[in-house]
């Protein structure tokens, strides 16, 4: 199977330096392999399976977390909010 | 725009469930909190959470099913779309990809006066993103996610439209019809509801599709209509100077009304949609799903057509009417009273009242009136009890208060006067008064009796039964 490894990194918003990707190809190759490797599971085409369903939650409100907890797993915070590095699409 | 061409579009409307929580947690579904205040690890996508679907938002999507006609998958499930962009902690969204809760449907909207039918491919739950602040004195961005996990559906049409008229008239109607089923607060200002829309052209007679361009960043029903003309347009112009439609997405700019390329084919994202692990199968029993459908109340296009061929209206008249749930509601309340005219109903209701309305920006379920204190008063007013002046005065009493029409006119002595001697004074009165008209009047000029039988009203104080005075101005100037 062929990898481009250079497509991965962009869906996946990483820089690869130049003289990596081959290590990274390389890397990649054998967790795909080791994925092929698996027994196949017959998905009958679909995976919805009705013998396992969820159990749906009633509309009610529970207590948020608190946000100064909250932005304690965030580096940089600002006015409550969590501060990124500038984004424009 | 040029004839030779046909415009082709499609939508792809999103709009917020007005639930109290998020899809998947308990955070309350909220507009205007405090940043970053309804969050919790569910939404925030933090590792070892699980998410639990809301009941409600499968209930409020599978209603929108319904009113749009489309199959109900009673058993599906949920995929994830992957994506990286910070306004989504969790860097992919819980959608549904290969079984939508809702599809094969159709919508009627009607443009001008024809009934147009529009296809609807599929109707599908997800979650909405946070919100990226830009702030230029941090020199970054900031994520509020509060919206994060908000319940959305999206409903993607057949690319059955034509023109950028029909495209308004669906989204009107979606809009009305979120409203009308209680399951959105629909309010464009506040993004509860947004639209992509896929524009292409072909030559006119063609039966094949043009390549499709996507665009972005439409966030008001009349920008989708200046969008899509624009976006037509420009794409006819390269036809015309033999250039090819490349597929891509485009974003369009309002302030400026142009478009501007956003990412070309090349770029497009790859989802890479999977089924999400986190979530199993659910189902929802048949019995549920018609006892969903049970509840669907008549809705406005269907009231609009049934306003034209039972009352006999307008089709504007009917629209207005219809398309708002409260005034409809109203109008039927009144006209079931079988005491008036649906025709006097309806002029009063969008005269009058409306005017009101607009004047205290409030909703007609806001005034004290009630459609027997309304009915009474035109019955009165059709009985030639009292007149249509006098209708207005009793109208400004009871749209604040709840008080007996009859009460009213006895109160403020406004019977209408119908005896022919106390009106032959007010005529003698007035034509002694009003030479000139006479005269204009026997010149030729029989539209000055309009004025003459003003004055008599004015005269009467608004009490005159003015059939009666037209015939007896007229008479009068006869025998002169
Ligand atoms: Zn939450």
């Amino acid at each position: 199977m062929e990898i481009d490894i250079m497509r991965l990194a962009k869906l996946a918003k990483l820089s690869i330096p130049e003289d990596k990707v081959e290590e990274f190809r390389k890397k990649m190759e054998d967790i795909i392999q080791m994925v092929e490797n698996l027994p196949d599971l017959d998905t009958q085409g679909s995976l919805v399976d009705p013998t396992n369903t969820m159990e749906l939650r009633k509309d009610e409100v529970q207590p948020s977390f608190p946000r100064n907890e909250m932005l304690q797993n965030a580096p940089y915070t600002a006015a409550g909010c969590i501060l990124i590095p500038k984004v424009v699409d | 725009m040029n004839s030779n061409y046909e415009i082709v579009v499609g939508l792809e409307v999103h709009a917020e469930l007005s639930t109290e929580t998020k899809i998947f947690c308990g955070c309350k579904n909220e507009f205007g909190a405090e940043v970053n205040t309804n969050v919790c690890p569910v939404c925030m996508g933090l590792p070892g959470t699980l998410p639990v679907l809301n009941e409600q938002v499968v209930e409020y999507a599978i209603k929108m099913g319904h009113a749009m006609n489309c199959t109900i998958n009673g058993t599906t499930k949920h995929d994830r779309k992957n994506y990286f962009y910070p306004d989504l902690p969790k860097s992919y969204q819980i959608s549904q990809f290969d079984i939508p809760l809702c599809e094969n449907g159709y919508l009627d909207v009607l443009v001008g006066d024809e009934v147009k039918r529009i296809g609807v491919t599929r109707i599908h739950i997800e979650e909405d993103a946070g919100k990226l602040i830009h702030d230029d004195s941090l020199g970054g961005s900031l994520a509020d996610y509060n919206r994060c996990g908000v319940p959305l559906i999206e409903i993607v049409s057949e690319p059955d439209i034509r023109s950028a008229d029909e495209a308004k008239a669906y989204l009107d109607t979606i809009h009305t019809t979120l409203l009308y089923l209680g399951i959105s607060d629909a309010k464009m200002q506040e993004g509860s509801v947004r639209c992509d829309v896929n524009v292409s052209v072909r030559p006119a007679g063609s039966t094949e599709f043009g390549t499709r361009v996507e665009m972005k960043n439409v966030n008001s029903f009349s920008a989708a209509h200046r969008a899509i003309n624009y976006e037509a347009a420009r794409q006819i112009k390269v036809l015309e100077e033999g250039g090819e439609i490349v597929q891509e997405t485009r974003r369009w700019d309002d302030v400026k009304g142009v478009n501007v390329l956003l990412r070309s084919k090349e770029d497009a994202q790859d989802y890479r949609y999977f089924p999400d692990p986190d979530l199993l199968t659910f189902v929802v029993s048949d019995e549920k799903i018609a006892e969903i459908k049970a509840s669907i109340p008549e809705l406005p296009v269907a009231k609009t057509m049934r306003y034209m061929s039972e009352y006999k209206l307008s089709r504007a008249d009917s629209e207005l009417l219809a398309l708002n749930k409260n005034t409809a509601a109203f109008f039927e309340a009144v006209i079931a009273t079988g005491k008036c005219e649906p025709k006097s109903v309806s002029n009063w209701i969008l005269g009058d009242i409306y005017k009101v309305l607009n004047e205290r920006k409030c909703e007609i379920t806001d005034l004290a009136l009630t459609p027997a204190n309304l009915a009474e008063m035109i019955s009165l007013i059709e009985k030639k009890t009292i007149s249509n002046a006098a209708g207005k005065t009793v109208l400004e009493v009871i749209l604040d208060e709840n008080k007996d029409p009859n009460e009213i006119v006895k109160e403020k002595g406004l019977a209408q006067v119908s005896d022919t001697g106390a009106l032959n004074a007010i005529v003698e009165k007035v034509l002694a008064n009003n030479e000139k008209a006479v005269t204009d009047f026997k010149n030729g000029k029989t539209n000055v009796v309009g004025f003459l039988v003003g004055q008599c009203m004015k005269e009467s104080k608004g009490k005159g039964n003015p059939a009666m005075l037209k015939d007896m101005v007229v008479a009068a100037i006869e025998k002169m």
